[in-house]
């Protein structure tokens, strides 16, 4: 009995742990936490395509107390997912604590019809 | 009857096909020319007897300043725009006549060029005249080294309208330019430096006959070779989508 109750509580653990995958088309499906992101949470995404150009602008958070520097860059990909523009660069943004911030962003080539957004901290 | 209708529709089918005919001038352009001349002409004689002497001298300046407008023709720069206009496969190309000093009508007035012959055969006149063209010459020091940079550029600017040779419409005008540059490294101790002039004067005409497709191109739609398609107004793009946000 005994055994059974810990293997159970073994069993619930883990189904707690294990994230489950962003549903696609939301914004979570859209980042790329890439190595380590503390303390920064990507919100909301409007996307829209304007003068034949895909814009987007993200809503970004700190939520700690002190300065953080977000690293980001855009992949722009086309209707087979696959990129249509050059990759970029790095790039910093800085956010002091519990700032909240919009980064807007346009795609280089109209070809572009999604993207994702690379991100890390460290 | 049938039969008849076939050969009328595939003679109307090639004609639609056959790429239009061009003929391009060479760069049209007028200088003034001034002689300067001046003669002097002095003669002395002079004979002696034993009971009379005689002397003649005589002088005489002649001094005279010409000037006139000289209209002719730039022959260096057409093959590469020729070839470039080839290449984009909108044209056929003919050869009109040359402007040569023999010519009586004005370089510039090309409805009277076409009028009289000049350019039989063609559907279109591609008529240059030259804007400007400038050879520079300049010697730079580079810091912190003893060498100094020695740059020979030149840049032609050319003004350019396609004409209907029927109706005399001009279907395409803009300015195109090309230019091009030799440098060489010299030091204190080079004597003489001899900068590649033809060099330059291939480069700029390959710049100019690419400048000259490129803005032929974006103005008749079409296309140049090795780059991409020009998109025409907003034709290309993808229609506007309102914004959504996402979660």
């Amino acid at each position: 009995m005994r055994r059974t109750c810990l293997a159970l509580a073994a069993v619930a653990l883990l189904a707690g742990c294990a994230t489950p995958p962003p549903a696609p088309g939301s914004a979570a499906s859209k980042v790329v936490t890439m190595g380590q992101l503390d303390d920064i949470e990507v919100g909301q995404m409007r996307v829209a395509r304007e003068n034949g150009y895909l814009t987007v602008n993200v809503a970004l958070t700190n939520t700690s107390r002190s300065n953080r520097t977000l690293y980001y860059r855009f992949a722009w990909l086309g209707n087979d997912g696959f990129p249509v523009a050059d990759e970029e660069s790095w790039k910093a943004l800085p956010l002091y604590g519990k700032q909240a911030k919009f980064l807007p962003a346009i795609a280089p080539t109209p070809a572009a019809r999604d993207f994702r957004l690379e991100v890390h901290t460290r | 009857m049938r039969a008849w209708m076939a050969i009328i529709g595939l003679a109307c089918a090639f004609g639609a096909q056959a790429a239009p005919k061009v003929a391009v001038t060479d760069l049209a352009y007028q200088a003034q020319v001034e002689e300067y001349i001046h003669t002097i002409n002095a003669q002395s004689s002079g004979q002696a007897g034993m009971y009379h002497a005689s002397g003649q001298s005589s002088y005489s300046e002649y001094e005279s300043l010409n000037s006139y407008i000289e209209q002719t023709e730039l022959r260096k720069f057409g093959g590469d725009i020729k070839g470039e206009i080839l290449k984009t496969g909108m044209f056929q190309l003919v050869q009109g006549r040359p402007y040569t000093a023999d010519s009586k009508e004005d370089v510039y007035d090309v409805i009277r060029r076409i009028k009289n012959g000049a350019f039989k055969g063609a559907d279109y006149v591609l008529f240059g005249t030259l804007s400007d063209i400038d050879f520079q010459q300049d010697i730079n020091s580079l810091d912190h080294t003893d060498s100094y940079s020695a740059v020979l550029g030149l840049t032609v600017v050319a003004d350019f309208s396609l004409i209907n040779t029927r109706t005399y419409e001009i279907t395409s005008a803009f300015t195109a330019m090309g230019e091009g540059q030799d440098t060489k490294l010299v030091k204190g101790q080079d004597r003489r430096v001899t900068l590649n002039r033809p060099r330059v004067v291939r480069d700029v005409s390959k710049a100019l006959g690419e400048d000259v497709a490129q803005q032929l191109a974006e103005q008749l739609g079409g296309s140049v070779p090795g780059q991409p398609e020009q998109p025409r107004g907003r034709d290309n793009l993808p229609p506007d989508e309102p914004a959504r946000v996402l979660n």
